[in-house]
Parts: structure tokens; C-alpha cells; sequence
């Protein structure tokens, strides 16, 4: 359906936009955006939705002496344009100046890297019908499974999406990137026990996902989850499961941006160079990793990326930057390529690429026959609400499994786990070889994680 | 300065759905929309940035049988959204269907903001910023670090389908909100307080800024104090305001007729039946002028409603949109809701509340031996098919005695939305509700949550201390 409209030559609006911008005495940036997006729900085998678009749009900062100014539009019109740039500029009034406020150089010394397989043909050649029948694979084999009762949602979503930023500072970038993924979620049933479970496979492209192996995902983890119960209040050994670790090393990481550390807002402040996790952990940002779902040439303000050793060896080594948070910092930093924005509607700020936790050894059952006993977290609830960046404090609800005599036992839910962040860094007591990459809410690589000395609440 | 555009004429709305309509369907629908957003940052002690923007557009949804086809363009120009409906027909085999017919709804006039947004200031609303920043750095030299963000955002919408008249809507949203770090002796504390409404700038009368600014700094500095929360079943007094994220998650989300329909809600064939003790009452309230979730129309054009969701405890309705509430054979109560025109709508919540009871909280306090006091909650998540939620509490206390005694910090609570309904034992007289956004198939709609000083016999407090 959408082969009917030729995309838009983004370079080409950049350059009309930053035109517009010409008789203005500060710096100009435009961030422009088209992506071309298919979601498709399907339902007991039939599609239920089919939702389809081309969402675009361009965002203006300008700068001018030492003050910024921010304004949007999806207006790609002349006149949308000179709008546009007439607003970032009257935006910049109210504003403090801070010389720290900048836009970063680009021109002939900028050497993007080059990284290749991001863009695949073949996710906007997949025939529609195609693409259904993976939604429809995921829900058939997860109703196949003996204790599902309905597949409450399976999903193909794709994103085929391009991006330029240029500058007056002389920065011209263009990317382009493809991305899909399936997504199923099972119930289910034994009596009046009811369990969910979810199941994904992600891709650049539709022949890389294995939507059979999500739906058998899904399945799996709602029937582990039958006949759970709270187990006792106490302290545990927990091992996390892949995703689990996930959402925590996402969360530990805003306090690693240099953003949150300049403006009193983390815990690792003041703590570079010091122990803070156990000594065989290794967290790496990787802006180039070919596998990694956030990899691209540049960052959300035309920076090169690439990688940035955060914790080695247990070891607080580098906070993130963007091209603000290392001037701030005089000449002591500088942008480790880590700016990011949520959408055109929005300036930049720090935010992690990939993360890569470095994993340790053997399977998840050699993991937990090392681990002994202790508790198998395979979700958590409530992250948002239940982690605080700027305190440490950590605690969510929980499902998963007993451990005993180093092997999965009774189904466990409604249950809390809590900690502080500091804890569960430096009580990461051993690490599976089971990495996976993650996609929800940012891109991270990890394996299983056993985590020592975490408060259970339960029965 | 902003370009002001001609929205959707009823006669354009007509001729989209009769056009997406062509080749057979049995319900069409067009939602236009012309949003304009400004916002104000200050953190660091600067104000760092004023941002502003337009986003404009029109999606068509297009329902034969089973599926669902939408589609949207980033325009609201006449041949764009034509064009869109022939895409979407063009997907569609079949003979014609039902002509379409647009007939307009006449909706009672709905209170304009007295002040709009866009005829204040930038300066205006800086100075307010700045105020509040103030304010709260003032309060205690244990005050670290303040963000206040300042959006204002009035969203136009206009929506038409093949089975309901032409309506339109035109919604004012105002929101301050503040984030204070405190810290003492290595100790960090963090706490956070929002000003909303969806209302004009007369939101700002009476410097109601400073006493969210103040609300924020006090929150951060008494858990200073704090000491690890317990961990493990006791009773527990939610206090009122944001409170209310118990109803919504714990009961809210599970009487969305999406999950009725497909029959994976706790709540599906409960209708009727006794869900609570026969003091407890709880509503979804769309209509009342002011609360940050109300609107004259939901956005598939349905006039919004108070909904009796929970009557002196007996399960009493579901929240639907036009398609879900077909199915189940039920009117939409106006609960169709979307983000934006690039969102296909679904069942959602406005502004859901339990009603007050007759006692006041001083005395529900008084009367309780022991309890965990959660003042101040920082959001929840729940599993609809399960009824498990959580929430996070941001400002907890112990109760002994009838006294409240020390913070206590770090704790989450966790229970099963069908329990813990049962499980409220007292209910007092000081209703509030409050503004959070939630949530739900990737897609932000803003809400109210509330309720009175309320009491659980008993619910699973997760703290760190054992």
C-alpha cells in the first residue's frame, strides 16, 4: 500500500529549511524523519487490524548566544518550513544563556562509520499477506500448546524509517534503517488459574523473525506460570531471567548518563574510577554492534557513534555524552555519541545505544544448578513506578520460579522483590552464557543474571 | 503566529467515508486533528528551553467483518484525505455498501478556557517557571536539584463516521509539573508534584503554583527521614488523590470492553454480581469540566458520560467504544479514545474514581491499629487477564495506634484487583482526583485518578526490611 507514494528527499528539506534559517545571526539544526509503518493484529486466524503509515516530520534547533530555541512541524511545505525556523528562533527569547549551549562541528573532519546491513530491501518488498501469515504462524502454535487458552494478541510490526540531520555547523547526515518484529501474548488456563505469557522474535527484515518459535515462547512461559503462588517473605538469591536483566541494566543506566550526573540527579556522582559493581561485570555501549536494533552511524545530532566501556571489571569507568553534557565539562569530555531524541517533537538528550552486558558461562540450567536455591525471576511489573534512578531504590512485583537443588520448582507470582541498585551491582554473583538482545525499551545483550541478598515479600 | 487551518467540514467527512466506503465495508470512520503545543523547561537553575509545535492530520478507519483497515496522512488537505480513502477501499472486495450520511451533533455549549494559552506570553509563562523553581529551592537549603516543565496543548479534533453524526471538539490541556531532588549525608531523596487541567490559564489563579512547588520540596524532604519499608501482608490506608491508581489498575483496565470482549478480563461475566463490600462505589466520569481525563466527545465523536462502574458494590458497567460495545450488545459510553490521528482507537479510561464514604480520614486514621499509610503513590501497571497489579509507593509511613509515625521508603505494593476490592473495609470523605497519563497499546491518553482515604484489610507491602 505504500509503494503509491514516493518518499520524501529529506537532505533536500533539510537544506530548504536551514535556508529559511539564513538571514538569522545563530546556528541552525534540522532533524528530519519519515518512516514508513505496518502493524498487523491478528485473531483466532483472522487479521483484526491492519494499520498503516507514513508519519514524517522535521525539528528545528536553533542557538544563539548561548540560548536555545526548539520548534516542530510535519509541514514540509515553504511556508511549514519558514514557520518553523521563525519559531525555534522566537523560542530562544525566554531562555537563559549557558555557554555550554551548542551545536556540534561538522564539515570535512566528521568520518561516519560505516555500518552496513541496516537497510533491507526486503521488509517493504514482503507481500502483505506475507507478513500476515507470521502473525497468524505465532497465534496458531501457541494454541496449539495443550493449556493455552486464547492468544490475546499476535502482532507483525515493521518500521522502514529514514533520517537526516544537518547544521549550519556544517553537519549533512543521512541514515536509513529497517526493523520488524512478531509479537504474541498467550493465556493460560487451568481451572480458574489464569497465567499470560509472552513471546517476540525481532529482525531487520520478515525472513529473519521465527514467528513459530515466539508463539511456542509465549506458550511456554503462561503454562510454567500455572498454579503460582507467593512463595515466603525472606532473602533470596534470585537469578534474572534475559529480559528481567534487561529492563534493570536499562534502568541502572540513566543514572550513568553525564546529564544525570551533572545535574545532581545520580547515584554514581563523584564515583568514577571506583568498584561499584562485582568484579566480573562489564557493561559496554555500543552504538556499531551489527546485531544491535539502536546501531547506526550517528547519533540524533549528526555525532559519530561508537562504543564506550562503561563499568570494566566491576569498575565505573565512563559516563554517556552528548555534544551539551561534554562541554559542560570543558575539555575534559566529549560526546561519546549518545544523543538521542524520542521523535522530531523533541531536542536531544543523553541516552543509551545498545547495551552489551559481557556474559559469563554454560546454559541457564548450569547456571541455576550453580546457583543451588534461591528464587527465578522471569517478569517483573511496575518498573516505572518502582525504580528510582536518582535514590537507588528498586522495588517491583514479580513472577517466576522457586529454585531447589539447582533445578526450576514451584511456579511463583504476586510477589515484590526490592534492593537498591548499588546492591545489585556489586552482588551480581555469576552470569549464564545464554546473551540474548532484548528490544523493549531500548536495545540490550544480556545473559541470565544471579543476583545475591534480595528482599522477597510473599506469604 | 500560529497558521490557523479549516479543520474538517462535514461535507469532506462525507465524502471520505463515502468514498472508503466504495467497494463494500460495514462501518467507516474520519478523525481529523490540528494540535498546537508549547512547552517551558527550567533545570540547573535555567530556564533551558521553550519548545513549540503543530501536528496536523486525518486518519480513516475502515471496518469490514473481522478487519480493521487504518490509515493516516500528516495533512489535512482535502485531496490527501480522499486519497487515503481510496487506499483504504481499494483493500476492500465486495459491493457497496451503505451510503454514507453525515448528519451534525449539536453538542451543549462546554465551558472555554477564560484565559487561552496562546494569548499569554512566552514571558508570562517563564515567569511562572521561574516562580515555582523558586519556590521550591527556597523551601529547605537541603533542596538540591529542581526541574519544573511547563505544556500547555489545545488539541482541535473532528470526526465523522457511517453510523454516527459529525461532531467536533475543542480541548485546552495545561500541565506544571515539578521534580525536586533532596539530599542529606550522601542520602538522595526525590519528590514529584503536578498542577493539570484541562482548563485555561486561570489554572494559575491564586499562585496554586507555589503550593505545588512547595508540595514537591516537602515530599522530597520528609523522606529524608526515611527507613526501609516492611515487606510482607498487613493492612494498608491508601491516601486520597493519586490513591485512585488502585481503582484504575487494580479494576479500571479489566472493565475496558476490549478485554471483555475477547473474554480475557477477570471481570468478564461478573456483571451484576457483588464485587465489594456495599459502602464502595466507583465511577468513570468523562463529563465534569475541569478534570484533566474529561472531554465533550470521545475521539469516535460519542458525547462522554458518567459511567456507574461499581454501584454500593455490585459490578454495574463496562467502559466501550462503538465497535466493542456492538459486540457486547451495549451503547459506547464515550470511552474511545486515541493519542493522536495516527492511533486507531480503543476503550479507555477518563476520569475514574470511588465515591466518598461519610467518614473523615482524620478519623479512619484514628481507628486503625496498625497499618502501612501509602500518602503518595508513583504509578502502577496491571495484568488485565490476571487482575495481578502492582504500584509503586513514592511517600509511605507507618501507622501505629492510630498515629502516623515514621517515612518509610522503597516500597511497592502487589495484589489481585478481584481481592483487594473486597478487601476495602472503610472509606472516607475527602475525594480527589488527579492528572496521570495512561498507558494502553502504545498509546498516551491523559486521565484522572481518585478517591477518598480508603482502608484494605490486608495487601503484600514490598519494602527492603524483612
Amino acid at each position: 500500500m505504500g509503494a503509491a507514494v514516493p518518499s520524501t528527499d529529506l537532505l533536500a528539506v533539510g537544506r530548504d529549511a536551514l535556508a529559511q534559517g539564513a538571514g538569522l545571526p545563530g546556528d541552525l539544526e534540522v532533524f528530519v524523519q519519515e518512516s514508513e509503518t505496518t502493524s498487523i493484529k491478528v485473531y483466532q486466524g483472522e487479521v483484526e487490524s491492519l494499520v498503516s503509515g507514513r508519519p514524517k516530520g522535521l525539528g528545528a534547533r536553533y542557538v544563539h548566544g548561548g540560548r536555545m530555541g526548539y520548534a516542530y512541524t510535519g509541514d514540509f511545505s515553504p511556508a511549514g518550513l519558514e514557520h518553523v525556523v521563525a519559531m525555534a528562533a522566537a523560542n530562544t527569547e525566554a531562555a537563559d544563556p549557558d555557554p555550554a549551549v551548542g551545536l556540534p562541528r561538522g564539515g570535512s573532519g566528521t568520518r561516519y562509520p560505516d555500518v552496513p546491513g541496516l537497510w533491507r530491501p526486503g521488509l517493504l518488498s514482503t507481500p502483505m499477506e506475507a507478513k500476515i501469515a507470521l502473525a497468524v504462524a505465532a497465534e496458531r502454535v501457541a494454541l496449539a500448546s495443550p493449556r493455552i487458552e486464547t492468544v490475546e494478541e499476535s502482532s507483525y510490526v515493521d518500521s522502514a524509517g529514514r533520517t537526516a540531520v544537518l547544521s549550519t555547523r556544517g553537519v549533512e547526515a543521512y541514515g536509513e534503517q529497517t526493523f520488524c518484529y512478531v509479537y504474541t501474548s498467550a493465556h493460560a488456563r487451568d481451572g480458574d488459574d489464569v497465567q499470560t505469557g509472552l513471546g517476540f522474535s525481532t529482525g531487520r527484515e520478515p525472513m529473519e523473525l521465527d514467528a513459530e518459535e515466539a508463539g511456542r515462547e509465549a506458550a511456554r512461559k503462561a503454562e510454567a506460570l500455572l498454579g503460582a503462588r507467593p512463595c515466603p517473605t525472606g532473602l533470596y538469591t534470585v537469578v534474572l531471567d534475559r529480559e528481567v536483566a534487561a529492563a534493570l541494566v536499562g534502568v541502572v543506566v540513566h543514572a550513568l548518563s553525564a546529564d544525570a550526573v551533572q545535574r545532581g540527579r545520580s547515584l554514581f556522582a563523584g564515583r568514577l574510577g571506583e568498584q561499584v559493581a562485582a568484579p566480573g561485570f562489564n557493561l559496554v555501549d555500543d552504538g556499531l554492534h551489527p546485531d544491535g536494533m539502536a546501531t547506526s552511524p550517528f547519533d540524533d545530532e549528526g555525532v559519530p557513534r561508537g562504543a564506550t566501556v562503561l563499568i570494566g571489571s566491576g569498575t565505573l569507568q565512563a559516563f554517556l555524552h552528548d555534544t551539551y553534557t561534554a562541554a559542560r565539562e570543558g575539555g575534559a569530555a566529549r560526546s561519546t555519541g549518545n544523543a538521542e531524541r524520542g521523535s522530531y517533537r523533541g531536542s536531544p538528550g543523553v541516552s543509551p545505544s545498545n547495551l552489551v552486558v559481557e556474559a559469563g558461562e554454560g546454559s541457564l540450567e548450569e547456571l541455576l544448578a550453580r546457583v543451588g536455591s534461591g528464587l527465578y525471576v522471569v517478569g517483573i511489573t511496575g518498573l516505572h513506578s518502582g525504580a528510582n534512578p536518582v535514590s537507588g531504590e528498586l522495588s517491583v512485583g514479580a513472577q517466576g520460579h522457586l529454585i531447589e537443588g539447582g533445578a526450576l520448582a514451584a511456579p511463583v507470582r504476586e510477589i515484590t522483590i526490592a534492593t537498591d541498585m548499588l546492591s545489585l551491582l556489586r552482588n551480581l554473583s555469576d552470569r549464564g552464557g545464554d546473551a540474548r538482545w532484548i528490544p523493549f525499551s531500548g536495545s540490550v545483550q544480556t545473559p541470565s543474571l544471579a543476583v545475591t541478598g534480595v528482599t522477597v515479600a510473599g506469604a | 503566529m500560529a497558521i490557523e487551518s479549516p479543520g474538517l467540514s462535514p461535507e469532506l467527512a462525507e465524502s471520505a467515508l463515502a468514498r472508503a466506503l466504495r467497494n463494500g465495508g460495514d462501518y467507516a470512520e474520519v478523525f481529523a486533528e490540528d494540535r498546537s503545543s508549547l512547552s517551558v523547561r527550567m533545570d540547573d537553575g535555567r530556564l533551558e528551553e521553550v519548545s513549540s509545535g503543530v501536528d496536523r492530520g486525518a486518519s480513516i478507519r475502515l471496518v469490514k467483518g473481522p478487519t480493521t483497515s487504518f490509515g493516516y496522512v500528516d495533512s489535512l488537505d482535502g485531496d490527501a484525505i480522499l486519497a487515503l480513502a481510496d487506499r483504504l477501499s481499494a483493500g476492500v472486495r465486495g459491493q457497496s455498501a451503505l451510503p454514507a450520511s453525515v448528519r451534525v451533533l449539536t453538542l451543549e455549549p462546554r465551558p472555554v478556557p477564560r484565559i487561552a494559552p496562546a494569548h499569554v506570553d512566552t514571558s508570562r509563562k517563564a515567569a511562572i517557571v521561574r516562580a515555582a523553581e523558586e519556590a521550591a529551592r527556597g523551601r529547605s537549603s537541603e533542596v538540591r536539584q529542581v526541574s519544573v516543565s511547563y505544556s500547555e496543548g489545545r488539541q482541535r479534533v473532528w470526526v465523522a463516521s457511517s453510523r454516527g453524526p459529525f461532531a467536533s471538539d475543542d480541548r485546552t490541556r495545561i500541565v506544571l509539573g515539578l521534580n525536586v531532588v533532596a539530599e542529606r549525608a550522601g542520602v538522595i531523596q526525590t519528590g514529584r508534584e503536578t498542577l493539570a487541567g484541562t482548563t485555561g490559564f486561570e489554572l494559575f489563579d491564586d499562585e496554586a503554583y507555589r503550593r505545588v512547588a512547595l508540595e514537591a520540596a516537602d515530599k522530597a524532604l520528609v523522606m529524608l527521614d526515611a527507613r526501609p519499608a516492611p515487606s510482607g501482608r498487613m493492612p494498608v490506608i491508601l491516601a486520597n488523590g493519586f490513591g485512585g491508581v488502585l481503582f484504575h489498575e487494580a479494576c479500571g483496565h479489566g472493565l475496558e470492553a476490549d478485554f471483555i470482549v475477547k473474554k480475557t478480563s477477570i471481570w468478564e461475566d461478573k456483571m451484576g454480581s457483588r464485587v465489594a463490600e456495599s459502602f464502595v462505589t466507583a465511577l468513570d466520569d468523562g463529563t465534569t469540566p475541569g478534570l484533566w481525563g474529561s472531554n465533550a466527545i470521545d475521539d469516535e465523536g460519542s458525547p462522554t458520560e458518567a459511567t456507574l462502574l461499581v454501584e454500593e458494590g455490585i459490578l454495574t458497567g463496562y467502559l466501550t467504544d462503538v465497535l466493542r460495545g456492538e459486540k457486547l450488545g451495549l451503547a459506547s459510553t464515550g470511552n474511545g479514545r486515541r493519542q493522536s490521528f495516527r492511533h486507531i482507537p480503543y476503550p479507555r479510561m477518563t476520569n475514574t474514581y470511588f465515591a466518598r464514604g461519610d467518614v473523615s480520614a482524620a478519623d479512619l486514621i484514628a481507628d486503625t491499629p496498625r497499618a502501612f499509610y501509602a500518602k503518595s503513590l508513583s504509578g502502577g501497571q496491571v495484568d488485565p487477564a490476571t487482575g495481578d497489579f502492582v504500584f509503586g509507593v513514592s511517600e509511605g509511613y507507618l501507622i501505629e495506634d492510630g498515629r502516623v509515625g515514621p517515612p518509610l521508603k522503597g516500597a511497592t505494593l502487589i495484589g489481585n484487583g478481584a481481592e483487594v476490592l473486597r478487601a476495602i473495609d472503610a472509606i472516607a470523605d475527602d475525594l480527589d482526583v488527579k492528572a496521570g497519563m495512561c498507558g494502553k497499546e502504545g498509546q498516551a491518553v491523559p486521565v484522572g485518578t481518585g478517591q477518598p482515604t480508603l482502608r484494605l484489610r490486608e495487601l503484600t507491602v514490598g519494602g527492603t526490611a524483612v
